[in-house]
């Protein structure tokens, strides 16, 4: 089958950016911050939401397609940036910044049989584009707790 | 005005919010300001003595650095209140052998980064004015972030627990860090205390090359010293940069870490 095509489009001004993607749009401020007070979604808290979000997600609604009870859903994600300073052109800095491992646990809430809540896991990995892709360029650790 | 072009050394990513701070209070205060980054002291020692940089956020090992490799062609502009008359401690367990600096001698003694002044440099120049030189007490250093001069704190913190888990009979550090690693736990002071204290030195500096514009360097100055700790807009950023005032740059605290330097041939060789 052929690819699909997914666009977007945006514009940029102001250091911000907006996105525009079917009938809905967003707005993206730094492509990253080491600001704590930075009132701004940056692009790569936009990335790892997405690769977080994707399997939340992507459990929830095919527990409900397979009639599976969740109760509860929960997700904890935390990335590495190498060379971090090399992102803010750091005299010096050897290599690019780059993200060199994602950890996600998710814990579930279930009186389901767990095998079928692992199937229905193993399911939900081999369903996720962003997870598929990124799993083939950095350490990507996905983990289901069952609680 | 073209834009003055400052140089700092990060130690962390989270260091570029503090200067992105204090670029936009110089650009408010109608004195652009650029900041370039740099890994190393030796690098922004050199961008700075090249002409890359106008302006350098110095430590003390970078402003004799700068002024060695100059021949004493630089000026020290401004530094931080606290910036002066720091000074460095030498603590040992409350309840363990050591009273005094003699019972150093043969004893391991935990140091910060080879190139810290506050936590090796200038801590092994009082053990040597006190009688203890380099063969007479065991070094045990920790090299974390070399070629920040110390900025790290992990040195220091590495150090402290080499002596905590009794690998040390001493540890080395800051004032500062003694204050603040007392007062938030991180030290419990009924079980550690201050063996020695060095002698005052100051820390870091704004440097310029002698041949910075004097019509560059007074807006850069009025800019600076307009921080106000009184001012609560002003407040969270001098808090962010350990300070609660400006002042002029002076070089006649940097004695003991000149000879700490020459003493242990910090130099040679570079």
């Amino acid at each position: 089958m052929e690819t699909h095509r997914h666009s977007l489009r945006l514009t940029a001004g102001n250091g911000a950016a907006r996105a525009y993607v079917r009938k809905c749009e967003f707005r993206i401020g730094a492509p990253l911050t080491f600001d704590e007070n930075d009132p701004n979604l940056t692009a790569c808290d936009y990335l790892l939401g997405a690769a977080a979000g994707e399997l939340v997600t992507g459990l929830d609604r095919l527990a409900r397609r397979r009639r599976l009870t969740l109760d509860r859903i929960e997700a904890v994600l935390h990335a590495e940036l190498a060379q971090p300073l090399a992102a803010l052109g750091t005299v010096g800095e050897q290599g690019v910044p780059r993200f060199v491992a994602i950890r996600i646990t998710l814990y579930v809430d279930t009186l389901e049989d767990p095998a079928g809540i692992h199937a229905l896991w193993h399911d939900v990995l081999c369903r996720s584009p962003i997870y598929q892709t990124l799993r083939a360029c950095v350490a990507f650790e996905p983990r289901l707790e069952l609680t | 005005m073209q834009p003055i072009i400052v140089g700092a050394v990060l130690y962390d990513p989270k260091v570029s919010v503090i200067w992105d701070i204090i670029r936009d209070f110089f650009e408010a205060n109608e004195v652009p300001m650029d900041t370039v980054f740099y890994t190393n002291y030796e690098l922004q020692v050199s961008a700075l003595l090249a002409g890359g940089i106008e302006v350098a956020w110095n430590s003390p090992l970078a402003w004799l650095d700068a002024q060695r490799r100059s021949e004493n062609g630089c000026r020290a502009i401004a530094m931080r209140d606290t910036d002066r008359d720091r000074c460095s401690h030498l603590i040992v367990a409350s309840d363990g052998p050591i009273a005094t600096l003699a019972d150093l001698r043969g004893k391991t003694v935990a140091f910060g980064a080879q190139d810290s002044p506050q936590a090796t440099l200038i801590p092994k120049e009082h053990l040597l004015r006190h009688g203890l030189g380099e063969t007479d007490y065991v070094t045990r250093r920790f090299d974390l972030a070399v070629g920040k001069n110390g900025d790290h704190i992990g040195g220091e913190l590495e150090a402290f627990r080499c002596l905590q888990r009794q690998e040390a009979a001493a540890s080395c550090l800051i004032d500062l860090n003694w204050n603040s690693w007392t007062a938030d736990g991180t030290i419990d002071p009924a079980r550690y205390r201050i063996l020695t204290t060095t002698g005052r030195y100051d820390h870091c500096v704004f440097t310029v090359r002698h041949e910075f514009p004097r019509e560059r360097e007074a807006p850069f100055l009025h800019a600076l010293m307009a921080m106000d700790y009184a001012n609560p807009k002003h407040r969270e950023m001098m808090d962010l940069e350990g300070l609660k005032r400006w002042e002029p740059g002076r070089v006649n605290g940097f004695e003991l870490l000149t000879a700490a330097c020459a003493n242990q041939q910090f130099f040679a060789g570079r």
